[in-house]
């Protein structure tokens, strides 16, 4: 469980997303699993490429917004609890800022996000596991049951 | 480096660590090599030298049409070893961490990665040394591994050759008609090969029916990698001509069958030509096809997921080579119905249309 509080920021080292006129798609290459993000949810991943909490998100859509979406900050906890459920998301230690949004994503944010989940891939990683050395680590360990390096 | 004698190959079949494989292989080949090419793919030149007659075979026939005369330095050596026909173990993976000399290996802060790619199914390892610009393939038995997972090595050499390059491979087959080219990417199953065959049949070039290498100029031009084209036992009855040309007759049920087409004809495999669309293909059951416009999101949907783990490792670089690609060509669905003749009817037609 998290609070509106909690600080996250996107999974940046495990993931590659991009975005195409408002739609955002999310690869997880560690779980083979990889996401369609439509509706508000291209502008939510956005906002999470800093460390940020609901809370921050809520209070800068507040101010922001004439007119805030409804239940919004119901629907974007329900969201986060996605995100962090496909570990696209983390919880950070950085500071939380206040996020900006522009006048186009705050119009954009009164539309439901949706997350079109993707695992049809999943097994590609099971199979061939890739074990990348870089100067911290050396050379790959060996794989212990149970867990994959990259 | 732990090693005794590099030129004593076959006497201490278990090595010591991952250095003191690498040194070894890389002396055996020098004195051991039963088959070798030098292959160019556009901008990417590989040096490949091989250690296995079955493994020779294997790996160096599906390159024939890249094959050059260039006598300037490859970008890569790709060394591949027939553990069996060698008798020249693998490293064991046991000791990586705890022989590893850190400070040896690495030459400082900017070193390009070193990864050791394994396909544990068919006890295959690759270990590429991109500042070295070496690569060692190791499999321990050429004989009886599907020629898929040695492709993998190939291509696996490719691709880490990409890393800071103007290039890099996706997972798509690319076709061209009339001066136009198109990229049909999909998820394997998503008919890419059915396609490209009988679109050679109908009078299409093909640059490959899986994985293609594309330079990333203002116009993306492609090239092929291999000359392969896989199809399953229902894609295959459709080709009757493309059966004589089968190099796996005895592959396992669930294995595609393999054609070179460097076998059916050199002229049908076409490279470095410019690429104009991305179709991302999808099986419908309908009988007739359709070829619509589509968002972009949509083709990158269907191209770089499987690129980036199929080809794995530097995701976040296939993954941005997928959207300038995705970002500067046109972008369509491909709805290919249950009439294959059809579909490339209306492909043809479309591409067609597309050159006027």
């Amino acid at each position: 469980m998290f609070g509106r509080d909690d600080v996250f920021e996107a999974n940046l080292p495990v993931t590659a997303s991009e975005n195409f006129a408002g739609e955002s798609v999310v690869i997880h290459f560690e779980r083979g699993t990889y996401f369609a993000l439509r509706g508000s949810a291209g502008t939510i991943w956005s906002l999470l490429q800093k460390p940020t909490s609901i809370a921050a998100i809520v209070a800068t859509v507040k101010a922001q917004a004439p007119q805030p979406p409804t239940d919004f900050e119901a629907t974007l906890t329900t969201f986060i609890a996605k995100l962090v459920d496909h570990d696209l998301i983390i919880s950070s230690l950085g500071t939380p800022e206040p996020p900006a949004i522009s006048a186009e994503a705050i119009v954009n944010l009164a539309e439901p996000p949706d997350l079109e989940i993707y695992t049809d891939l999943v097994e590609l990683i099971a199979m061939d596991p890739v074990h990348e050395s870089d100067l911290l680590t050396g050379w790959p360990k060996p794989p212990h049951p149970g867990t994959r390096e990259t | 480096m732990n090693s005794s004698d590099p030129s004593d190959v076959g006497g201490d079949p278990q090595f010591h660590s991952t250095d003191d494989f690498a040194l070894r292989a890389l002396v055996h080949a020098s004195q051991n090599i039963t088959g070798q090419a030098n292959v160019a793919f556009g901008p990417a030149t590989l040096r490949i030298e091989v250690c296995g007659s079955v493994l020779s075979s294997v790996a160096l026939d599906p390159l024939r049409h890249a094959a050059t005369n260039s006598t300037l330095p490859a970008d890569l050596l790709l060394v591949m070893i027939d553990g069996k026909d060698t008798g020249i173990d693998g490293p064991p993976l046991d000791k990586f961490a705890v022989l590893h000399d850190r400070g040896a290996q690495h030459g400082g802060i900017g070193s390009r990665w070193t990864t050791l790619t394994m396909n544990e199914e068919w006890n295959m390892r690759c270990l590429i040394d991109a500042d070295k610009r070496q690569a060692i393939a190791w499999i321990a038995d050429a004989s009886t591994a599907p020629e898929w997972v040695i492709y993998d090595q190939i291509r696996n050499a490719l691709h880490w050759l990409s890393y800071g390059r103007d290039f890099g491979l996706f997972h798509a087959a690319a076709l061209r008609l009339d001066a136009v080219g198109c990229l049909i990417a999909g998820k394997s199953g998503s008919g890419k090969s059915t396609i490209t065959a009988a679109a050679i049949a109908f009078g299409f070039d093909s640059a490959g029916d899986d994985f293609v290498l594309i330079e990333g100029t203002t116009v993306p031009s492609v090239h092929a990698i291999f000359d392969t084209i896989k199809l399953d036992d229902k894609s295959l009855a459709r080709f009757p001509q493309l059966q004589p040309f089968v190099r796996n007759p005895w592959r396992r049920p669930k294995d595609k069958a393999i054609v070179h087409l460097f076998d059916t004809g050199r002229d049908r495999i076409a490279s470095g030509f410019p690429l104009h669309v991305i179709l991302h293909a999808r099986l419908t059951a309908k009988h007739q096809s359709r070829i619509v416009r589509s968002a972009p999101s949509d083709a990158f949907l269907a191209l770089a997921p499987s690129s980036l783990l199929l080809l794995r490792g530097q995701g976040k670089q296939v993954s941005a080579n997928c959207a300038k690609l995705v970002r500067c060509l046109s972008t369509y669905a491909f709805e290919i119905g249950t009439d294959i003749d059809a579909a490339i009817a209306e492909l043809a037609g479309f591409m067609h249309g597309l050159k006027q």
